[in-house]
């Protein structure tokens, strides 16, 4: 669970570090494929909360969407359509569709939790009673 | 419907595959901030009233600097033609032709020195005048005059013989003729006392007339020559009459 975070923080700090940058022309590519992936991670949070986590999905859906919506967005420009807008708000929707889900499930999760444990303690309440008895 | 989360070694290598891609994407994102500030430092995202606002503002700048470098450019010209005409030039200048001055004698010169001044000259030669003069600038003397008279190298210490006939106060006859000798520096008759000035160290001078044996001691003591030497803190010394030169040119290109 701690070893994702710990690749986003060192990809973070390096990033930092280096101070990468790519020519200005490219910029809303990038800018796509940043939230194409952010999109495939909330993506894989709200899989992993639902307990449907697949990585070969997660990991393909991350490179492939991020390819494809900076691609999208080229050809966009290319033939003078901004499918680049077309990207930003189909992932957009998506990405708070992942967050409203992702928040579901930690509440229901954290529910389900409580309610196991208010079993658990009516079951022993149960036993100690039927002990007693 | 729900699956477990995968756990033991395969776990672990979905981990690591995952941290992978987190870490692509924090790389993504760094990159791509500092792409997006490079673009708003850049001036292809301005609109075209803020490029204009732009242009137009360094327009403005790039003629103030114009017209502030056409003033120091002309501040530097000033400048330069006054190095050029004055201080350190006119100083070199000034300081040689003052000193080629005092050396020819064209003007006038004051400083310290000695004032010899001979009474009783009756058995003086010229020579012994040139002699005098001789130590004066062998000792340093800078400017030398006798009586009014500027030493210089066109000075001439020559004598006069004058004839002078004897009349009888009586009968107005003539009985006979006096010669005497007049002592003639730069043209003039030198009228007694001798007054020579003479610049320069006045200790120096003062010293290398008064040596022993030197060259006033003869004077006093074979000829009967009243000579006093002064130390003096001011003297003056008047200007020379330099002749007009037709003759001689100096060559132009020993003037560098």
């Amino acid at each position: 669970m701690w070893l994702p975070l710990l690749g986003l923080v060192v990809g973070l700090l390096l990033g930092s570090l280096l101070t990468l940058s790519i020519p200005i022309v490219y910029a809303n590519y990038l800018a796509i494929a940043v939230l194409a992936g952010l999109d495939s991670l909330l993506g894989g949070w709200r899989a992993a909360l639902e307990r449907e986590f697949d990585g070969p999905v997660l990991i393909s859906g991350f490179f492939v969407n991020a390819i494809v919506a900076a691609l999208l967005a080229f050809l966009g420009d290319k033939v003078g359509l901004d499918l680049y807008l077309a990207a930003v708000i189909a992932f957009g929707i998506r990405i708070f569709k992942n967050i409203g889900a992702v928040r579901r499930a930690m509440i229901n999760n954290h529910r389900e939790q409580k309610r196991r444990s208010l079993a658990r303690r009516a079951e022993q309440a149960l036993e100690e009673t039927g002990a007693e008895q | 419907m729900k699956k477990p989360l995968v756990n033991g070694k395969q776990g672990l290598l979905w981990q690591l595959l995952l941290a992978a891609v987190f870490f692509c994407f924090g790389l993504l994102l760094m990159t791509q901030y500092y792409t997006n500030i490079d673009r708003t430092n850049s001036l292809t995202e301005e609109s075209p009233e803020n490029l204009a606002q732009i242009m137009r503002s360094a327009v403005d700048a790039n003629d103030a600097l114009n017209v502030e470098y056409a003033q120091l450019q002309s501040e530097l010209a000033q400048l330069e033609s006054a190095i050029a005409s004055g201080d350190t030039l006119q100083d070199t200048m000034s300081a040689t032709i003052d000193s080629l001055k005092a050396a020819t004698g064209w003007d006038e010169v004051n400083g310290e020195g000695v004032l010899v001044t001979i009474t009783n000259v009756s058995n003086l030669y010229y020579w012994d005048l040139i002699d005098i003069a001789n130590e004066l600038f062998n000792a340093g003397a800078e400017a030398v005059a006798i009586n009014s008279v500027r030493l210089t190298i066109h000075t001439q210490i020559t004598e006069r013989r004058k004839v002078e006939q004897i009349e009888d106060e009586a009968t107005g006859e003539i009985t006979g003729q006096r010669e005497s000798i007049i002592h003639v520096v730069g043209g003039e008759e030198l009228q007694p006392p001798y007054r020579i000035r003479a610049i320069g160290d006045a200790a120096t001078l003062e010293t290398a007339l008064n040596m022993p044996g030197g060259v006033l001691e003869p004077l006093t003591t074979i000829y009967g020559a009243n000579v006093t030497v002064q130390r003096m803190a001011n003297l003056n010394i008047p200007a020379a009459v330099i002749p007009a030169y037709h003759y001689a040119t100096v060559p132009e290109t020993t003037t560098e």
